[in-house]
């Protein structure tokens, strides 16, 4: 029928989903700006600061989106998908030892712990295929 | 949504697996499961593909029989 490799549920699980994420950045810039003008607590530099605001709504987006069966296209598999993800994740967990720093100072994230964020998110999301891999495997 | 106990039919008279009629027209495996089980609505295009596919009609695999119709 089509060559595409979502079909039309997944995409319309994706749009929905992407629509989600994009009112949790909403929510959390507004949370975020709050805290630092009215309460006064500077939690993390930019960088960092940057990092944990993709990453969660990233997370929310790449989770529902794996349970909900839209993550992956008709020519992706979950085995496929947990490898490059652990690669990933080793890749950010050696940059984190190779530069590492001090990734908070004084209660405050600092954007050496950027490449540790990416290792876990990368972490979280191979979890997630993995889960996902052994709930397929047991229904079939 | 009820589920399309038609389709399932019709998909096991064909001897078909929902893997294989997921791949012949063009979506996955979940999508069909989620069509038969009554939780996902397929676009007509995606009707008439699954419909052409199974050698039936919409009406035979999609059209659902109001019992309560005057």
């Amino acid at each position: 029928m089509n060559n595409e490799n979502y079909d039309e549920r997944q995409k319309l699980v994706n749009y929905r989903l992407g629509f989600h994420g994009l009112m949790i950045i909403y929510v959390l810039l507004i949370v975020n700006a709050l805290i630092k003008s009215v309460v006064g607590i500077t939690w993390a530099d930019p960088i960092a600061e940057m990092m944990v605001l993709i990453a969660l709504p990233g997370l929310y987006y790449i989770t529902r989106s794996i349970f909900n069966d839209a993550y992956m296209g008709r020519r992706d598999t979950l085995k496929k998908n947990v490898m490059t993800f652990l690669i990933l994740a080793v890749i950010f967990i050696l940059a984190s030892v190779f530069i590492y720093d001090e990734p908070v100072v004084d209660g405050m994230l600092t954007s050496t712990a950027a490449p540790l964020i990416a290792a876990g998110f990368f972490i979280i999301i191979s979890l997630l295929h993995g889960v996902k891999l052994a709930i397929d495997s047991k229904s079939e | 949504m009820a589920k399309n106990l038609k389709m399932k039919s019709a998909r096991a008279f064909k001897d078909m697996t929902q893997a294989q009629l997921a791949k012949k027209v063009g979506v996955t495996r979940q999508t069909i499961n989620l069509i038969e089980k009554g939780d996902y609505n397929p676009s007509l295009n995606l009707c008439i593909a699954i419909s052409k596919a199974l050698d039936k009609t919409l009406d035979q695999l999609f059209w659902e029989d109001d019992t309560h119709e005057q």
